[in-house]
């Protein structure tokens, strides 16, 4: 199933790394802002050594895993009932498509203001992130499910229990994860925007904090961790469609499910 | 008649929402200095268009910004994917790395851009562009690639080349793509500038709004933040109408990031 790769790709990400070791290497580019990807790879190690990287990633994670458990469920709740009811979805629906655009992190002051500034602040505002996310897409979602799937299963006799987990759950199963996949790359983007903004601790914030202190290599290990967070985050979903849904021809064009 | 019907139980939420807010607000059953009842916040909103003293000077500063950082997000996005995409077997490559930069949030590289431009309206543009562009880039090799391949072969059999090609049947036949993803990009510019402004600006909206919790001025912020949400609405809403006039042809799904 999974594709194989082209030699000739491969060569664009390792031959801009080769680029940019050269570059900074040789001092093209100003080497008090541009470090050297092994030098940003022996801060990271360093980091991970000291024990500080696992401290903020774990905090970050923390607060990731709160918001997004909460609007997952939350959100399921309320998206799956607008989905299914007319009436549930036309009161919350005006909410959503106001919300759904507004960036969260601009709530973060709101919440600052009713709950002080700390963790129940930042995990709000990336539960705000999260849980418009998730209606949306599983209301939009059920709607979508196409009803010969349901007649199909209904004409070879399903009821009941069988109906549930052989037709109806299958048949949600793409419009769930999907809508899971996007809420948490969204809410990691959130937290780890909050904690840069707002927090004195977790990744996002060792960033802003290796800033001030000019210590650059750690800057740029803090990035790298982010990014490569946000890529554990997609694998783990692409693992899970393949786990959970066998069946399915995976179509998935690009990481960010374009 | 069920559509008037619609419309009006579309309203019933916002309606008894807002009606809430505004009795529990002026029963002080919950403080009125935190949550300022609807009424107050939408009188004060005249504040958007007091240029002196008001918000009026943000919020073009906002407007400024964001229409840069759209414009060029859309010009570099689409110019760097059909470049990428000249070389169809190094395309996949470049987009492992800009995917790998997508779900980085764009403020992290403030710091960096302010470094290397110096901290000033260049570096927040630069910043705010990164999402943007990126998701923009990914769509148009995406987009390219997903074009009919029929369409490339009637192209070439009736003479398209060059320009002609890139014209008329290139961007064209990815313009459907390329649109969800300005779509798309539009919603993270909104994001990305007005985070980049909480942290590295002393004007815009989003820099009255992180200022706002630390002097409690909480009617300001709830105006900026009413004022942010309708620009949302207005690049989502206001997207799809431009889009469905473009691309008559094409019915786009309000796809959403």
């Amino acid at each position: 199933m999974r594709r194989r790769l082209d030699p000739v790709a491969l060569l664009v990400p390792v031959g801009l790394a080769l680029a940019w070791e050269v570059a900074t290497r040789t001092e093209l580019l100003d080497p008090r802002f541009f470090v050297p990807l092994t030098t940003i790879f022996a801060a990271l190690a360093e980091l991970a050594v000291e024990g500080v990287l696992w401290q903020e990633l774990s905090i970050t994670l923390q607060r990731l895993v709160v918001a997004f458990g909460a609007a997952a469920v939350i959100g399921s709740i309320l998206g799956l009932a607008a989905g299914l009811w007319r009436p549930v979805y036309l009161i919350t629906q005006p909410l959503v498509d106001t919300l759904y655009p507004l960036p969260k992190i601009a709530l973060l002051p709101l919440m600052i203001i009713l709950v002080g500034i700390g963790d129940t602040a930042f995990i709000l505002t990336a539960f705000a992130t999260a849980v418009f996310q998730v209606m949306l897409s599983l209301s939009a979602g059920v709607r979508d499910v196409q009803p010969i799937l349901i007649e199909a299963g209904r004409n070879y006799g399903a009821h009941g229990w069988r109906f549930i987990s052989r037709v109806l759950i299958p048949a949600m199963m793409p419009i769930v994860l999907n809508a899971l996949r996007l809420a948490l790359g969204l809410s990691l983007i959130t937290v780890l925007a909050v904690e840069f903004v707002a927090a004195r601790s977790g990744l996002g914030n060792l960033v802003n904090l290796s800033w001030q202190q000019l210590q650059v290599p750690q800057m740029y290990a803090g990035i790298l961790t982010a990014g490569l967070l946000g890529h554990v985050i997609n694998v783990l979903f692409r693992t899970l469609d393949r786990k959970l849904m066998p069946w399915r021809h995976t179509t998935d064009r690009s990481s960010m499910g374009v | 008649m069920s559509r008037v019907r619609d419309i009006g139980s579309y309203l019933v939420g916002p309606v008894a929402l807002l009606g809430t807010w505004e009795l529990v607000s002026r029963l002080e059953l919950v403080q009125p200095v935190f949550f300022p009842p609807p009424t107050r916040i939408l009188a004060a909103s005249t504040m958007l268009f007091d240029v002196e003293s008001g918000l009026g000077s943000d919020l073009l500063v906002t407007l400024v910004r964001l229409t840069t950082t759209a414009l060029l997000s859309i010009f570099l996005g689409v110019s760097t994917g059909l470049a990428i995409s000249t070389f169809i077997r190094a395309a996949r490559g470049a987009e492992m790395v800009l995917s790998f930069f997508y779900p980085i949030p764009a403020i992290l590289f403030l710091p960096l851009i302010s470094f290397a431009a110096g901290r000033g309206q260049a570096a927040i543009i630069i910043t705010a562009l990164i999402t943007p562009y990126i998701v923009i880039s990914i769509y148009t090799i995406v987009g390219l690639r997903e074009i009919d391949g029929v369409l490339l072969e009637a192209g070439a059999s009736y003479g398209a080349f060059g320009w002609r090609r890139l014209l008329r049947v290139l961007i064209p036949g990815a313009l459907p793509v390329i649109a969800t993803g300005i779509r798309v990009a539009l919603g993270y510019t909104l994001i990305t500038v007005v985070a980049t402004e909480m942290v590295g600006a002393d004007t815009g909206l989003g820099a009255r709004l992180w200022e706002s919790w630390q002097i409690l001025r909480v009617l300001d912020m709830y105006v900026a933040l009413a004022a942010v949400a309708v620009m949302g609405l207005i690049a989502s809403v206001g997207f799809d109408a431009i889009a469905k006039r473009l691309m008559p042809w094409q019915v786009t799904k309000g796809a959403r990031p």
